[in-house]
């Protein structure tokens, strides 16, 4: 199990991370902020990679449960905290809060009262040529630093939009605190949605396996349909996110508009659709029966 | 005597029982103005003239007969989207293309069964997806009121051929606003009943908990009858509503006197174009000075009412499709294996914004997304829902416009699936509530584009809803004409 030091980051600067994300050798029992920022960290990738990525713990139901609820309660409200209500987090879990957060790509420092953070959010276009210098920069300053964004695939922009680097530095100084909280942001990269300003947006990071979402829905679709598609579905999600800021909780979802109870039926034979007229329409069909290629293999 | 085609149905229904005009007259009236339009609107995508003439002679029969009922022999177009026994429906998609249906969808039955004409299919986007009426395989409908402009979707080629007199109602079906927004783009008025009024047996469903079958009419009282020859429980839809029906009718020509009106903040200001802001606002005033109550009702989660439709309709469409996957009906693709032909076929047969929504859904409902996405998206339904309910304790009907715009130019918003979607602001949250909403026309813009105004009521609050329409309707005193319905028919 490799440990990473603070402020190191996970994954390549070319936004294929996630995949690489290991996460730390910690008893979340013993050491519950870590915990915390362990959850977040395995949240984020658990999203991002669409899997837990080896989580190297001796509690990982604990974490796990955990981190479905840091997840909740810190990232998707991240968009709701104030600077003031950062204090109580140490540098790289708020690093990973503040990367996640898209709220806060309006502003390009983040200065808590008592210096607890730092976040820094850059617009740049080559993530290759700034990003590591950036990291560095902050690391010799002696910044806890996150690179967090989202990621699979390429990175490069699409559509000629700019892509937005999130960059997260974060210092704690309280030297106790810190030591507790050995996580690390991972990297990736953030698209920025054409249609909404920096700033409009909260909600948890959207990332698509287009291609794992077309098999699914037996789609077979091209190379570019699915690039079109994966950029399009960032989008609408991006805005689709947005139920995530309400708070909802104690709520039970809809399942029905009006309140209704089961229906039943009189268990009577009656009629049902003419035979000949329905398999008149199936495109292929043998002895009244439905065609389709072997589903089993070595059949025909 | 002025073109028939042109009547409405209470009126047409007058006139046939007095024998002033008989429905094979009625139809051709119709059949002739559809010759006249259709090659400037493209609101249908099939014109069943056989069985239309044949539905005609038989109506003339029951009229004879002293049998017929209020929908005998009116002449009435139908959304693609609802399947009708041995004529083609597509959805206006190329997956369905060729498809007759063995049977027929209860809402079409009682209309056959009512007398009703049908004249034949209209377009939508495909598979009612979309709020223009553009994402049809087979080219667009265009908006009579000025040709180069979407008449509204996803029933926009309903409500264009209403507007124009190429039927004297028809139906469409309504999921997130595709009744009513395209109602309010071309100027009539268009009806989505409480969630369950109208079966669903036999619409080819897109989104199961929000769909519902309603009438269009080019006026208030018309959609009334329509609404009668459609809504009730039907044991082949388990959703149907099973209690009393409301009385439709009951409240028209009441007046709004004494009864409470809120204005929905969220819906009726930010978003919303000045033309349509200010006619909107002085209808307010009229049915003030009408003797209604206005109060302004601020119902906070409708802000989030479209992002959670677009989580749950799409999560709904994508289970809801997987029936189109080449087996038993429609277009089929070889492939090596079963999952091949599918992919194909699929990938091939739906249009892209049917392809983008199935994807979206795909992946709300995925490992994962479920929560953060389609559940959360429910509980805010929960809570938009709660948000209704309270204010109707306090108010007797709620109003904002219907359509944020009026009709925009074709391939205005194609490229952008979120401005699209924005076109549903107002309509949504009551399809997400299950509630009931009516759009009435109430006027037009410095463009000459007609602007529709929304009433909602609770569930099963039609009664209340129709009054308050019929008085929106008096007050404005709007000529539903539409330029193409006056101007082109006068051609040889």
């Amino acid at each position: 199990m490799r440990r990473f030091e603070v402020g190191e980051y996970v994954g390549s600067a070319n936004g294929i991370g996630t995949d690489e994300l290991r996460v730390l050798d910690v008893d979340v029992a013993e050491r519950p902020y870590a915990g915390k920022a362990l959850g977040v960290l395995v949240a984020l990738a658990q999203k991002a990679a669409q899997r837990v990525v080896e989580v190297g713990v001796r509690h990982v139901e604990a974490v796990r449960s955990h981190a479905d609820r840091v997840f909740e309660e810190i990232v998707f409200e991240a968009g709701a905290i104030e600077a003031e209500g950062l204090k109580g987090y140490s540098g790289q879990v708020l690093g990973a809060i503040i990367a996640s957060c898209q709220q806060l790509v309006d502003i390009d420092v983040l200065r808590c009262e008592d210096q607890i953070a730092v976040g820094v959010c850059l617009w740049i276009v080559d993530i290759e040529t700034l990003v590591p210098e950036t990291l560095r920069e902050f690391e010799q300053r002696g910044f806890g630093v996150g690179l967090c964004g989202r990621g699979s695939g390429s990175w490069s922009p699409v559509d000629g939009r700019d892509a937005l680097i999130v960059v997260a530095a974060a210092r704690c100084e309280d030297d106790d605190k810190h030591n507790q909280c050995e996580a690390v942001a991972h990297g990736a990269r953030v698209r920025r949605p054409s249609h909404y300003p920096p700033g409009s947006i909260a909600h948890m990071p959207v990332d698509i396996d287009i291609a794992k979402v077309a098999r699914l829905a037996r789609l077979q679709l091209t190379p570019e349909e699915l690039e079109g598609y994966g950029a399009q579905l960032e989008v609408i999600l991006e805005h689709a996110g947005r139920v995530q800021s309400l708070d909802t909780e104690g709520v039970v979802p809809t399942s029905h508009p009006l309140p209704s109870t089961n229906a039943f039926r009189a268990d009577e034979v009656t009629a049902s659709l003419d035979h000949d007229e329905v398999m008149s329409q199936a495109p292929e069909a043998i002895d009244g029966y439905f065609a389709v290629p072997a589903i089993l293999e070595g059949e025909n | 005597m002025s073109d028939p085609a042109d009547f409405g149905v209470v009126e047409a229904a007058v006139a046939l029982a007095a024998k002033d005009l008989s429905a094979t007259e009625l139809l051709d009236a119709v059949l002739k103005r559809v010759g006249a339009i259709e090659p400037h609107l493209h609101s249908y995508l099939s014109v069943d003239r056989e069985g239309a003439v044949a539905a005609a002679q038989s109506a003339d029969e029951a009229l004879s007969e002293g049998t017929a009922g209020p929908l005998t022999g009116i002449p009435v177009a139908l959304k693609d989207n609802m399947v009708t026994r041995g004529l083609e429906t597509t959805c206006s998609s190329r997956i369905l293309a060729g498809y007759i249906p063995p049977y027929d969808g209860t809402a079409v039955r009682r209309l056959r069964e009512a007398g009703a004409v049908i004249v034949g299919k209209t377009n939508l986007d495909e598979f009612a997806m979309g709020s223009s009426t553009e994402n049809s395989a087979f080219g667009a409908t265009r908006n009579p009121w000025d040709t180069e402009r979407v008449p509204g979707g996803s029933s926009g080629g309903t409500t264009a051929t209403v507007a124009a007199g190429g039927a004297l109602g028809g139906f469409g079906s309504d999921t997130g606003g595709s009744i009513r927004q395209p109602a309010a783009l071309c100027g009539v008025v268009g009806v989505k009943p409480t969630y369950g009024l109208v079966s669903r047996y036999g619409l080819i469903a897109f989104a199961s908990s929000l769909d519902q079958i309603g009438p269009v009419a080019r006026s208030v009282e018309d959609s009334v009858a329509l609404l009668e020859g459609v809504a009730g429980w039907d044991p082949l839809d388990a959703t149907s509503y099973r209690g009393e029906l409301p009385n439709f009718g009951g409240g028209l020509n009441r007046g709004v006197k004494g009864l409470r009106v809120g204005i929905v903040t969220e819906l009726s200001g930010e978003g919303i174009d000045p033309g349509v802001a200010d006619a909107f606002r002085a209808m307010v005033d009229l049915l003030a000075a009408a003797g209604a109550e206005i109060s302004e009702v601020s119902l906070p989660a409708c802000t989030e009412a479209l992002s959670a439709y677009y989580l749950i309709a799409p999560a709904e469409c994508s289970a809801n499709l997987a029936r189109f996957d080449g087996v038993r009906y429609g277009l089929r693709h070889e492939g090596e294996t079963t999952e091949e032909m599918m992919g194909k076929t699929r990938a091939d047969g739906f249009g892209p914004e049917v392809t983008r929504r199935i994807l979206l859904g795909t992946y709300a409902l995925s490992a994962g997304y479920y929560d953060a996405f389609y559940g959360q998206a429910q509980k805010v339904r929960t809570l938009i829902t709660d948000e209704f309910r309270s204010a109707y304790q306090s108010v007797d009907v709620l109003v904002s416009p219907t359509s944020p715009t009026t009709a925009f130019p074709l391939g205005d918003r194609t490229d952008n699936p979120l401005a699209m979607y924005l076109s549903d602001l107002c309509t949504i949250p009551s399809n997400l509530s299950g509630d009931p909403g009516i759009s009435v026309p109430i006027g037009v813009d410095d463009m000459g584009l007609p602007i529709g105004f929304q009433v909602m009521a609770p569930a099963l609050g039609e009664e209340m809803m129709f009054r308050f329409g019929a008085e929106v309707e008096r007050l404005a005193d709007f000529d539903a004409r539409a330029p193409l319905a006056t101007s082109e028919v006068s051609l040889p």
